[in-house]
């Protein structure tokens, strides 16, 4: 009791310390709060609040969003800044110390008078009105973006879907979603072609809509506050359309215009966004069994006076309107926090293969906003391949492209999805040829199938593909695109370590799988789609990469990208790792104008190289047009490196460049090449050469091989 | 390198946000106090409280040029009819209204002194000091109509008195003395958040014609003008353009093609033309120099910061946190051992 009366001394003696505050009522201690009221008086305006301060002040109210003191009135409600129950909305720096945090939040109040009561300061957002919705029921309307430039006071049908009607919990709370399909005068939702066809399935019924062009403000408050009966909802609609309500639902409507008795309108007013001004719904309920429109007959002099032309006149009553919800859900919002570059979403994307990579794949493209997406496999889903990929228990025994379908269907509304559950090389070649080119713009092939690459390199796709694929134990993630995916395959996954598949199903029999749980698998895969994802939004090209985590003494994730160039003649190809041209052209541009060079080092087999670094030499000679590079400690690099790879990565070629000068070889080239494939000590017979073009601001380059005494060039 | 224009548009709407003037709470204080006083003063004649006029409170106001103003409604008395409250003649409403703030308000108000009130042409002007810092204040007096007690929420409109030695040429050839008008539909004019563009774009045409004012002088396009072009050309374009300065554009273009050629009519009152109180002199020179510069902008986006200024007072540009040094180290040799 005594600490009760000491804080309200305490709150009392404080509240004094302001000049401009009045305590009208005596403060006092009522359940968790201790209760009062004041008056303010600030820049010759007179404000009254009820205020409400928790008692384990300075702490704010448990399990709330920084609520400290409640200062109240409704009679604020609509102006800015206050909550519909008409508490001021701000959120005070928390504070431990009593009476600081009482002055500074009296202050705050202050400066909310200041700049939203007497300055009706604008927030650079909009703020979305505020109605009294029903509490005892939730029906929601989602709709898009439509810009059907409405006139005011246009009104008319539209046209929605009853997405969902189920009650919950124990007092069987009504929660209703509708879906709005169209206007029937005007333009219809942007919902993808699949979603209509769902939304269609299901029952539809017909509602009205009014165009009020302004907000349904109550015109009397000083703030912006939501009209709450319909006969303030008379200022907004016309004469005409009174009428056709009242005529509408006196029996002209047919049942298609009512669900559960009730009749759906919605008022629509145009709102600021970021850069011009879109069209806004809010949703009434009108129960069929009480109507809000009276109808009056009046008597002859009455008539003379008003002109009109009956004898009888439709008033609106003043019963309360029942508001409902609505939710703009346009694409833009609907991604509106975050997708992926919309040279993917707008794309014609084609998955093939439904595993662990291609259904979690197909999950983070309609996530990202995808607007086409087909997905293709020929397999079932068993308990076994269920926990790395994207399907649960019920999908069991299903095909994998049907519940996919349906999983992606159920997380957007603005995704059209195809299914082919065959396998492509079921289809003449031909066909396959025509559809692709014809509706395919990205294809991932996440099929592990390499009669999927070999059709792909028969066809010539016009569009892009990207072959992904994770290796046993997931110690790497490949993407493989441009052209001669097959043979690209070979080269990568001879080069990066890859165990045979280990895994046997059960007690053996059949092919055996790799190892990699969903997280490993995610992990790399996100960051895959996320270096693809960057290449489209910088608009850069996109190139073969790996991405490898090595986890030994520092934890790494290694991405590196390769440009691909090809030799047809002999059937060589070079895929030359980016950060390997990047240290290049440091190199050299550090060195000009004085030539520069170094060595490859990388994996090849055969005639197939992947150049994966490059050896800086200590000891040579440079000059504008010559570079001499002397062994030194080169070969005891090159020894370390190839114990320690056991021989896998090692001596590929030479590098160097030729400062504002062609890329050609010169004479002087073509004998050092000569004679490094001719010297036995070195390994290699037909040695790489890279030219580099370089000046003060670009970088260009060409690669050759030493092969039957000549240097052939790359293209 | 070239400006970004929209960039720039927003750091002069930011800059010249009303809510940056410093003595901003003394004058909207003191516009209240003059309102209590004539809402006391005339309890009986008038037809409702004082309303808020002026820029500042149709939300089209800027920090280097604004208008808090207010505007009493009065009941009209009907001639003879003592029983009535009100004022029988505009005149005598003008006067009286007048006669108050210049004897007896004056009295009240530290802030005011006699020789500050004066006649305007529909309007009485103040000006006070309050605490060594100027402000101006409009007040206009108007009556209601047509008769006694026809002042409500649906019928705002309102007789003005024209003082006759303010006339324009063509007023006093018509020999006008009234005007028929409605303060809380000019008010209303680009209120809501339907209107949120066109205010941004009327703060920004404010801003280019006090510029052009400073620079050359001159006569230009009244701002009630530019609001209602403002309205006129969002309402009649088919798609609204993005960005600041394509809608600024937009709204320029419209009063060039517009202002010599077609009338601007009061959207209050259909007799009113409010263009005819502008001169064909400075309609030409607005036009020209509007064209000038939408030409001037279009070839080179720097000189869209001489057409529209920031306004340098409220400029904070410097955001040096106090964590980061200015520049880098610089060592010399260090010996280990």
């Amino acid at each position: 009791m005594k600490e009760e009366d000491n804080t309200i001394r305490k709150i009392y003696s404080l509240l004094k310390k302001d000049k401009d505050l009045v305590i009208v009522d005596t403060i006092k201690k009522v359940d968790n709060y201790y209760k009062g009221k004041i008056e303010v008086n600030y820049l010759n305006e007179k404000l009254s609040f009820n205020f409400a301060i928790p008692n384990n002040y300075p702490l704010t109210h448990p399990n709330s969003d920084n609520i400290s003191i409640i200062f109240k009135n409704r009679d604020y409600i609509g102006l800015s800044h206050i909550n519909p129950d008409g508490s001021v909305c701000f959120h005070p720096n928390k504070d431990d110390n009593f009476d600081r945090k009482l002055l500074y939040e009296i202050k705050c109040l202050k400066q909310w008078i200041k700049d939203y009561y007497i300055y009706k300061k604008e927030d650079d957002n909009y703020s979305y009105l505020i109605h009294n919705t029903e509490s005892d029921r939730i029906d929601k309307l989602y709709f898009t973006n439509t810009v059907n430039n409405f006139r005011k006071n246009t009104f008319g049908t539209f046209s929605y879907s009853i997405f969902s009607d189920e009650r919950f919990g124990t007092k069987k709370f009504a929660i209703k979603k509708l879906f709005r399909l169209g206007f029937e005068d005007g333009k219809n939702d942007t919902w993808s072609h699949t979603f209509v066809e769902e939304l269609k399935s299901k029952t539809c019924k017909k509602g009205l809509y009014y165009f009020i062009e302004e907000e349904p403000l109550n015109k009397k408050n000083r703030g912006r506050k939501g009209i709450e009966n319909w006969d303030e909802l008379e200022d907004y609609i016309s004469d005409k359309f009174i009428e056709y309500l009242y005529k509408g639902l006196k029996g002209e409507f047919s049942n298609s215009y009512y669900h559960d008795n009730n009749l759906f309108l919605i008022i629509g007013y145009k709102i600021p966004n970021h850069n011009a001004y879109e069209e806004h719904w809010d949703l009434i309920r009108i129960p069929k069994k009480n109507v809000p429109i009276e109808y009056k007959r009046i008597n002859k002099s009455e008539q003379k006076e008003k002109g009109l032309k009956r004898r009888f006149e439709h008033s609106i009553k003043s019963n309360k309107i029942h508001w409902a919800w609505t939710e703009n859900i346009d694409y833009t919002r609907f991604f509106g926090r975050g997708k992926l570059d919309n040279k993917i979403t707008a794309s014609n994307i084609l998955i093939i293969g439904c595993g662990a990579l291609g259904s979690s794949l197909a999950e983070i493209l309609v996530r990202g906003g995808a607007e086409n997406l087909t997905i293709e496999d020929f397999d079932t889903i068993k308990g076994g391949n269920l926990c790395r990929a994207n399907y649960d228990l019920d999908d069991m025994i299903l095909f994998k492209t049907n519940s996919l379908l349906k999983r992606l269907q159920s997380i957007s509304p603005f995704v059209s999805l195809n299914e082919i559950s065959i396998k492509l090389n079921n289809y003449d070649t031909q066909n396959v040829k025509e559809y692709l080119n014809k509706n395919i713009d990205i294809i991932f092939d996440c099929s592990t199938d390499t009669e999927v690459t070999y059709i792909i390199d028969k066809i010539n796709f016009t569009g892009t593909t990207f072959s992904l694929a994770i290796t046993n134990n997931a110690k790497s993630f490949v993407s493989i695109t441009g052209n001669k995916l097959t043979k690209q395959a070979k080269t990568i996954f001879d080069f990066v370590e890859n165990e045979p598949p280990s895994y046997f199903e059960g007690t053996g029999c059949g092919y055996p799988t790799f190892e990699a749980n969903y997280n490993d698998i995610n992990a790399l895969l996100n960051v895959g789609i996320k270096v693809i994802n960057n290449n489209y939004s910088k608009n850069k090209n996109h190139e073969t990469f790996i991405i490898q985590p090595d986890f030994g003494d520092e934890l790494i994730i290694d991405i590196e990208e390769y440009e691909y160039y090809n030799l047809n003649d002999i059937n060589s190809a070079i895929h030359i790792s980016k950060s390997v041209l990047k240290r290049i052209e440091e190199e050299t541009k550090f060195h000009y104008p004085k030539e520069f060079g170094g060595v490859f080092i990388g994996y090849k087999t055969d005639v197939s190289f992947i150049i994966t670094d490059i050896l800086i030499p200590d000891q040579y000679k440079n000059g504008k047009t010559i570079f001499v590079r002397h062994p030194g400690t080169l070969n005891q690099r090159l020894s370390e490196i190839h114990n320690k790879t056991n021989g896998k990565i090692q001596y590929l070629g030479e590098w160097h460049s030729h400062p504002d000068g062609p890329t050609n070889p010169s004479r002087t080239d073509i004998n050092a090449m000569q004679e490094i494939a001719k010297d036995r000590n070195i390994n290699i017979d037909k040695p790489l050469l890279m030219i580099v073009e370089i000046d003060k601001t670009s970088f260009g380059k060409d690669l050759y091989i030493y092969d039957n005494k000549k240097l052939k060039k790359y293209e | 390198m070239a400006t970004n224009k929209n960039e720039h548009l927003k750091k002069v709407l930011d800059t010249h946000d009303i809510n940056k003037v410093e003595h901003l709470s003394k004058f909207i204080e003191k516009k209240n106090k003059v309102k209590d006083a004539l809402n006391k003063k005339f309890s009986d004649q008038k037809a409702s409280n004082s309303i808020d006029s002026g820029s500042y409170a149709k939300n089209t106001a800027i920090n280097t040029k604004f208008d808090i103003d207010c505007c009493i409604p009065f009941k009209k008395k009907t001639p003879g009819n003592n029983d009535e409250k009100g004022f029988e003649s505009l005149s005598e409403m003008f006067d009286e209204v007048y006669k108050y703030l210049k004897n007896e308000y004056t009295e009240e108000d530290n802030d005011l002194s006699k020789d500050n009130v004066r006649k305007q042409k529909v309007s009485i002007g103040l000006k006070f000091d309050i605490d060594g810092e100027e402000f101006d204040m409009d007040v206009v007096p108007g009556r209601e109509r047509p008769n006694n007690n026809d002042y409500n929420d649906s019928n705002t409109d309102l007789s003005l008195y024209i003082n006759p030695s303010n006339r324009s040429k063509k007023e006093e050839d018509e020999g006008k003395t009234r005007i028929k008008t409605n303060i809380k539909t000019h008010i209303g004019l680009l209120n809501g958040a339907d209107r949120t563009h066109e205010r941004k774009v009327t703060k920004l045409l404010k801003v280019w014609k006090t510029e052009r004012k400073n620079k050359n002088g001159g006569k230009l396009i009244k701002s009630f003008m530019m609001e209602l072009y403002t309205k006129e050309a969002f309402d009649n374009t088919d798609e609204i353009p993005s960005g600041l300065w394509e809608k600024t554009k937009l709204v320029m273009n419209h009063i060039i093609d517009n202002i010599e050629t077609t009338d601007l009519v009061d959207p209050a009152n259909s007799s009113n033309i409010i263009s005819d109180s502008m001169s064909d002199t400075a309609k030409t020179q607005t036009k020209r120099d509007m064209k000038n510069t939408l030409k001037d902008v279009e070839n080179d986006s720097d000189k869209i910061k001489e057409y529209f200024p920031i306004n340098d007072e409220f400029d904070n540009e410097d955001n040096s946190s106090s964590n980061s040094s200015s520049k880098a180290s610089v060592l010399s040799t260090s010996k280990f051992g």
